[in-house]
């Protein structure tokens, strides 16, 4: 075998270029952004979940199944828009369409044509505000977010972050078919945990965009306007995800899980402000502090979706 | 219409193949998955 058509990994494995032996069944799933896929399945279910109507399991199932086709539909009309710039940022490069493993144009029509599946089977295996839902939301993250905000903002993060905060109501509205307040403020606790998540990762990950030429909050403001921005939507967050218990839409497990949740996060932040600095704000401790509340944002997002859950559960119990 | 014959080692060949087989099977399998919501639709909606 020639060296041009196979290369050996470090681990010993031989690695065969796509262009002459085809994809992989796994660059096709990465193309959906699996990951993210299994956070927005979570909001989604717990939407459901706390609804109120009923859905069989069946329907259910379907419910959480068009989801997921839609996020990873989202997800991979992103990777195709966004290919030029994934081919220089380190963290992307080896994604399936800049890496060469997957043409650009099968790319599109596969998130196109996932996205039409997607919101067909929501709308006959639930309703119409569902699949309007659904469909809103595809739309929000590939042409608002991916395709204006991201290069044109350094607010892309704030505004684009209602694309990921709508599975909430489209878990509640396949249920009910309505709309009600808790998972109208189940969407802004995901829409004012997106900014802190986020520029905790991009403090450390700011030289790959910058590169890219992507307006993020800390390449056109600088790391301490991000630091402090940080610490501000953390407050924020921790008053918006107190409104179930004001309104009395939860009980006590809610409402302490949501304090202490709220508290470690803006702890987090605080060390993030005040972590050794630059006079531009830069890290001068290899960006721990920002690593940490990037972890802890994680964390926190789903353990706050358990706590509601739970809280939920204990409240149909007794 | 000019046409460019690539030509392939056994290794390559046998992983073309490979891919190519586990491809058709993530596809059959996605498409009975479809098959089995759109079944299922359908009974509980008649």
């Amino acid at each position: 075998m020639s060296e041009t058509t196979a290369q050996v990994s470090a681990s010993g494995r031989i690695r065969f270029k796509a262009d002459r032996v085809g994809t992989t069944a796994k660059d096709w799933v990465q193309l959906l952004k699996p990951r993210v896929i299994s956070l927005v399945v979570f909001t989604g279910a717990a939407g459901m979940i706390m609804a109120p109507g009923h859905l069989s399991l069946f329907e259910a199932a379907v419910a959480i199944l068009c989801i997921c086709m839609a996020s990873g539909a989202a997800g991979a009309i992103n990777m195709w828009y966004d290919r030029d710039i994934d081919a220089v940022m380190q963290r992307t490069i080896t994604r399936p369409i800049p890496g060469g493993r997957i043409p650009e144009h099968e790319a599109l029509a596969y998130g196109v044509g996932l996205s039409c599946l997607s919101v067909c089977l929501m709308w006959m295996a639930t309703n119409a505000l569902a699949a309007g839902i659904l469909a809103f939301s595809i739309f929000f993250y590939a042409v608002i977010y991916t395709m204006w905000l991201k290069r044109s903002t350094p607010q892309n993060i704030v505004i684009g972050g209602a694309a990921g905060a709508f599975p909430p109501m489209i878990g509640w509205a396949a249920a009910t078919g309505h709309m009600a307040v808790l998972p109208i403020v189940m969407f802004g606790i995901v829409f004012f945990w997106t900014p802190p998540h986020f520029w905790s990762l991009s403090l450390y990950a700011c030289k790959d965009y910058g590169r890219a030429g992507i307006p993020m909050l800390p390449v056109v403001k600088g790391a301490r306007h991000t630091r402090w921005n940080i610490f501000v939507y953390t407050l924020v967050l921790l008053a918006i995800s107190l409104i179930p218990s004001m309104l009395h839409l939860c009980g006590w497990l809610y409402t302490a899980t949501a304090l202490v949740l709220g508290l470690g996060f803006v702890l987090c932040a605080i060390r993030v402000l005040r972590e050794p600095q630059d006079e531009n704000g830069v890290s001068l401790a290899g960006d721990k502090a920002a690593r940490i509340s990037f972890r802890f944002s994680l964390a926190y997002l789903f353990l706050l979706f358990c706590g509601l859950l739970a809280d939920h559960m204990l409240q149909g119990w007794i | 219409m000019e046409t460019t014959q690539i030509t392939l080692s056994q290794a390559e060949l046998a992983e073309k193949q490979r891919r190519q087989n586990e491809r058709l099977k993530a596809m059959v399998g996605f498409m009975i998955l479809i098959a089995g919501v759109m079944y299922g639709l359908t009974l509980t909606h008649l």
